[in-house]
């Protein structure tokens, strides 16, 4: 069976080669972005079956990369986990409400929590 | 003298209604008029021999005359005569020696005076009393003229005070609008028309009730009300751009209400300068956010194992340093709360809510924790099924979730927690009431529990974590609810903390 892909957009290098190294010993494959621009391009390369997006990155923020996902027809299925440390409900309601599938606050949860979070919400895709 | 003449002269003298007589050259009296005889009420058959000076009511007039006289004087005073009855006459004494051949003496014409006398007298006593009345009147002036310069004194004070007043309104930095006893707008100053955008001749002189609907006005309605009214100030947001705070105050003269005095002042600028300083923290915050996380990643999978087994020693270090980063993690928490708080009085999302689920939330979430300590959380709920209050869930949320769980955290092991909600019914307000019979706050310290940063002597020996803050957040987002916060503690036997909250 094919390896569960994960793409990780998040600008910060130690974090995101952190959580990259926890999610790929869990058994999932995984892909970087630096950048919105980034992740988009891998998005629409890679078709990945999750995304772990942070909202303050480099050039475009998280809530376009976001906005520009769902507004494509042919990636607008995959969900979307926001890892970032805004944490303000305008924030989180926003994400909400451009369709993120839940909202992490990264200095809250340790890589296990993100994993078993990452785990639940492939499993509610599967069955849906 | 031939007897025809001398029955003339009679005639004269008996019919002349003259006063005259003459007399020889020692004064005494030969000849009288009948008029004179009348005048001085002589008896009819009267034959003495009278001298002059018998009939002058003065010696000294009569010796006056008679001196006059006998220099060939003629003669021309007044005098008085007197009468036969001892009144007084006064005349006027006419007399020169007599012009006749062969005789010697005077003649004696006396004019009564005595009707110009009582004229003159009259006259007199007129003109002093005119004199009187004319000094009368030109006191009454002299005072008047006083108590004019002592009027135009205290006018010109007065209005040296008024310019002086009216200069302060007028220039007052603030917006300035008062409403006499009768709550008629008397007084608009140019910066309030300047904030408010209208021109003051639409308003003045209007009631109140007719200007309550203008903005900003609409607001300070309780102010006007017949019951008692009392300072109010409230922020007003008017437009896109514009912050006003509003300020109403009853004003009294010596227990006598005598207006309302309204003070609009624009504080726009005050709330960018905090937003901008909020946002800065904020800001700042995640931006620390960014380490720590990456700290508490790391340091997690060490502790995890992810980079190989670890000694029992370095598990025990690394957990401290876990712990210790974990700290900071909720102090960036709490500031970022705190700054949340001051960023404005506007509660962000207030809907009703049911409080007795939001309690049972946060005694679910600190379930765990609590269980650690062995310390059990009793939720008592209330009779009534359904308690709602207009309320910021979020906000609350960290009040009572504050307050459980500084009951948790400074109970003893084996302790108890209760939770309370009570309806009361005097006012239309909830109350919470968290209690535990824990450390307890010391008497001297009780003042400074909800300040910033204040952590109690004995909480901080009990518990190394507390960051200070959690009572000072919760006292701020109660208030903004127009709630109240206080509690009662003794030292070593635990402490009850009370929350009301309006429900209207």
């Amino acid at each position: 069976m094919e390896k569960t892909k994960i793409l990780i957009i998040e600008d910060d290098k130690f974090l995101r080669e952190l959580i990259s190294h926890k999610i790929t010993k869990e058994g999932f494959m995984v892909e970087e972005a630096a950048d919105g621009e980034e992740g988009l391009e891998k998005i629409k390369k890679l078709k990945p079956n999750l995304i772990l997006l942070d909202l303050i990155l480099p050039g475009i923020d998280g809530f376009e990369v976001l906005k520009r996902l769902k507004e494509d027809i042919s990636l607008s299925f995959i969900p979307v986990i926001i890892l970032s440390n805004l944490g303000q409900r305008e924030d989180i309601e926003k994400s909400l409400r451009l369709g993120a599938v839940d909202f992490l606050v990264k200095a809250h949860f340790t890589p296990d929590e993100i994993v078993s979070k990452i785990k639940n919400v492939l499993e509610k895709q599967n069955r849906s | 003298m031939p007897k025809q003449k001398k029955e003339k002269n009679m005639d004269l003298w008996e019919s002349l209604p003259a006063a005259f007589c003459q007399t020889d050259e020692f004064f005494t009296i030969v000849k009288t008029s009948r008029f004179l005889r009348l005048l001085l009420h002589f008896p009819e058959n009267k034959k003495e021999k009278l001298l002059l000076k018998d009939i002058f009511y003065s010696e000294e007039d009569f010796n006056k005359v008679k001196k006059l006289l006998e220099k060939k004087r003629t003669v021309g005073i007044k005098s008085f005569l007197i009468t036969g009855d001892k009144q007084k006459i006064p005349v006027s004494v006419f007399s020169q020696p007599l012009k006749k051949e062969g005789e010697k003496g005077y003649v004696f014409y006396f004019l009564d005076i005595s009707e110009k006398q009582k004229i003159k007298e009259e006259l007199q006593r007129k003109i002093k009393d005119l004199q009187t009345f004319t000094e009368e009147l030109k006191k009454s002036r002299t005072a008047l003229l006083n108590i004019l310069e002592d009027i135009e004194e205290a006018r010109s004070l007065a209005e040296a005070e008024r310019d002086k007043t009216v200069a302060i309104i007028e220039n007052f930095p603030e917006g300035l609008a008062f409403f006499d006893s009768k709550n008629n707008l008397v007084s608009l100053n140019p910066r309030a028309c300047c904030i408010i955008s209208v021109s003051p001749d639409n308003l003045l002189n209007k009631p109140y009730k007719d200007i309550k609907n203008i903005v900003p006005f609409n607001i300070v309605k309780d102010v006007f009300s017949r019951k008692q009214p009392k300072f109010f100030k409230d922020e007003i947001k008017i437009d896109e751009e514009t912050i006003l705070e509003i300020s109403a105050i009853p004003v009294k003269s010596a227990e006598e209400k005598v207006g309302t005095l309204v003070v609009l002042r624009d504080i726009t600028r005050e709330k960018i300068v905090e937003k901008l300083k909020t946002e800065f923290v904020s800001i700042a915050a995640h931006q620390l956010r960014t380490p720590l996380s990456a700290i508490k990643w790391s340091l997690k999978m060490v502790l995890d194992g992810d980079l190989g087994a670890i000694s029992l020693e370095q598990r025990n270090f690394l957990e401290k340093t876990y712990q210790n980063n974990e700290r900071m993690i909720r102090l960036i928490n709490d500031l970022l709360n705190v700054t949340r708080i001051e960023e404005g009085r506007f509660l962000y999302d207030v809907k009703e809510c049911d409080i007795i689920k939001l309690i049972e939330d946060v005694v679910v979430l600190e379930k765990t924790a609590a269980e650690q300590k062995k310390v059990k959380i009793i939720f008592k709920k209330p009779k009534i099924k359904l308690i709602k209050a207009r309320v910021d869930r979020e906000k609350i949320f960290l009040v009572f979730q504050n307050l459980i769980e500084n009951a948790v955290r400074y109970s003893l092991p084996g302790g108890k927690v209760e939770v309370a909600l009570v309806k009361t019914k005097k006012r239309p307000e909830i109350e919470v009431i968290v209690k535990d019979r824990g450390i307890g706050i010391p008497d001297k310290e009780k003042n400074r529990v909800f300040s910033k940063f204040f952590r109690g002597s004995n909480a901080v020996k009990t518990e190394t974590e507390g960051t200070g803050l959690g009572l000072y957040i919760a006292k701020n987002i109660v208030n903004a609810h127009k709630g109240k916060i206080w509690f009662e503690s003794k030292k070593n036997k635990g402490s009850v903390f009370y929350v009301t909250l309006p429900v209207k």
